[in-house]
């Protein structure tokens, strides 16, 4: 008796395990949601303690997101002179140096991202129009609503030190707060002039002058396509996510002025060159 | 041992062995991660009627679900309209008031939003600011120790709970919904200069921190498993507490004030005197 009491024992006992820590998976296809990468306001001192290899267990003060050139907001020539829509022919010479936006999706299948991202540049996005897809811009900069380049998120660089050890120069590690996401990133480049001019190369096009607002949008589905009654797939709405299957989007904001440099009184602001 | 109750207890190690035999299919073993999901600042986007009827197709809904539209990011202009800095007055073109959104997926054990969301607003803040004390701005309008409050929009057919994601727990800040929201004339009772102003706003799903304590070599203090901080010190507003594992969002708005007192100005101001 005993030892079937010791057996029956065992048995209820032998599965009891603490669930701390367990996770099920399951539940809605998307469950995690895409975010757009900026490197927050960081002290000095924290930088500091980061990269110092003399500090040890210091990890934490370390970025997680990696430092973009351009942040978003109002952007201005480099020299703090005006952008320019130029004469035919011509170029703005503040024309400003490519950048990367990053970007992330913490949804995984096993060590794998389980999305892909995709961007898209709107120049003056309507928030009211019907059809978004029209604003789609910039597509000699970045294909439009292609996905992005999945990136290693961490990024660790160093350099020979005075003593002869290694100094870091660059640190951005995940936090330990929350699994490593999977990034991406898009960059707007240019092959031919390595600038990007944004007043006068909105694919060929000239903007208007004034003010104007670029925002990037970033989706973790691919864009929406409608289905024609005959089951047939109709053209790639860019720039529309497609919220049906579940996605996410993420947009962010870039404003610059285009003065206008074909009129006389702006000569002189203007800095404009031939395009060779 | 008789042979009976020998039959019995192999019997009972065999189920107790094989009870723990359970398939590790649909379980993710992970680290205890203290902050797992991030904060994002989120916004409705343009749909085309093709993508609303997409989502149409889902049982219980018309259209596709996106946060409530509200003034959004980039940049802030009305047709016809400009913002003004109106020398001892308002400006009857000031913003009604609108909500700011943000969203966290943390939850507690019940299901309620866990993480305190924080927002700040940095006005023409470089870049590269390291001290951002002297940009915060519009704490009228945004206390930085302010929680948005939960959204109450309802459950299924609403953006609580869209389509194949988890709940939005979407929560927001009204601003200004008594005063409008007076940019160039109110920024905490001061007035901005004329031209093109950059407002950012940073959120946080962790409380603003406190300095880091430093050890006699000027390395931070180590506190159980993390850092010690000296609250005799003001927060640093403006920071999101990355250390201690917080997220963090950014969005700015960009605008201009003109002056009322300049010619161009008076063509398009409606500025009010203010008594007092």
């Amino acid at each position: 008796m005993t030892r079937h009491a010791s057996a029956l024992l065992l048995l209820t006992t032998a599965c009891i395990i603490p669930d701390r820590d367990i996770q099920f998976e399951g539940g809605p296809s998307n469950p995690g949601a895409v975010r757009i990468l900026e490197q927050p306001p960081i002290p000095a001192q924290w930088t500091t303690w980061c990269l110092d290899r003399e500090f040890e267990d210091t990890e934490a003060f370390c970025p997680s997101v990696r430092e973009t050139t351009r942040q978003s907001g109002l952007v201005r020539a480099d020299d703090g002179g005006d952008f320019c829509v130029c004469p035919d022919g011509q170029r703005d010479a503040r024309a400003i140096a490519q950048w990367t936006i990053y970007a992330e999706d913490p949804d995984r299948a096993g060590d794998l991202a389980a999305d892909v991202l995709y961007g898209a540049f709107m120049v003056d996005p309507d928030p009211l129009s019907a059809d978004p897809s029209a604003q789609v811009a910039y597509q000699n900069y970045l294909e439009p609503c292609a996905p992005g380049e999945e990136i290693v998120p961490r990024q660790v660089t160093r350099v020979p030190g005075p003593a002869g050890d290694e100094m870091y120069t660059t640190r951005v590690l995940p936090s330990v707060a929350r699994n490593e996401a999977p990034q991406w990133a898009f960059t707007l480049d240019d092959a031919q002039n390595d600038t990007i001019d944004l007043c006068n190369d909105d694919n060929g096009t000239a903007l208007a002058p004034g003010l104007h607002n670029l925002q990037f949008m970033v989706t973790d589905r691919p864009f929406f396509r409608a289905q024609r009654e005959d089951g047939g797939v109709e053209r790639l709405q860019c720039g529309v996510p497609d919220v049906s299957v579940g996605a996410t989007y993420a947009v962010i904001n870039y404003v610059f002025e285009c003065i206008d440099g074909t009129l006389e009184e702006n000569v002189g602001a203007c800095e404009c060159e031939e395009v060779e | 041992m008789n042979h009976s109750g020998g039959i019995v207890l192999v019997g009972a190690l065999a189920s107790a062995a094989a009870g723990c035999i359970i398939p590790d299919t649909d379980i993710d073993v992970q680290p205890n991660r203290t902050n797992p999901g991030t904060v994002r600042i989120v916004q409705a986007v343009p749909l085309t009627q093709e993508a609303d009827d997409a989502c149409g197709l889902e049982p219980g809904l018309e259209v596709c679900l996106v946060p409530p539209f509200t003034v959004v990011p980039g940049l802030i202009e009305v047709e016809n309209q400009a913002f003004c800095v109106c020398e001892g007055g308002r400006d009857l073109n000031a913003l009604g008031g609108f909500d700011i959104y943000v969203e966290d997926p943390d939850v507690t054990s019940e299901g309620d939003p866990r993480d305190d969301i924080f927002g700040v607003f940095l006005l023409d803040a470089p870049a590269d600011a390291q001290q951002v004390a002297p940009f915060i701005a519009y704490t009228n309008f945004l206390p930085s120790n302010r929680p948005a409050q939960r959204v109450p929009l309802g459950g299924a057919g609403t953006y609580a709970q869209p389509i194949e994601r988890p709940p939005t727990n979407l929560k927001s800040w009204t601003l200004g919904i008594e005063t409008a929201v007076d940019l160039c004339n109110d920024n905490n009772g001061t007035a901005l200069e004329p031209g093109l102003h950059s407002l950012r706003i940073i959120v946080t799903d962790r409380p603003w921190p406190f300095p880091v304590e430093l050890g006699p070599q000027g390395e931070p203090s180590v506190e159980g498993d993390g850092f010690a901080r000296d609250e005799t010190e003001d927060p640093l507003v403006g920071i999101p507490d990355t250390v201690a594992g917080a997220s963090h969002a950014a969005a700015n708005f960009v605008f201009r004030c003109e002056d009322e007192a300049s010619e161009a100005g008076a063509a398009v101001c409606n500025c009010e005197e203010v008594e007092g």
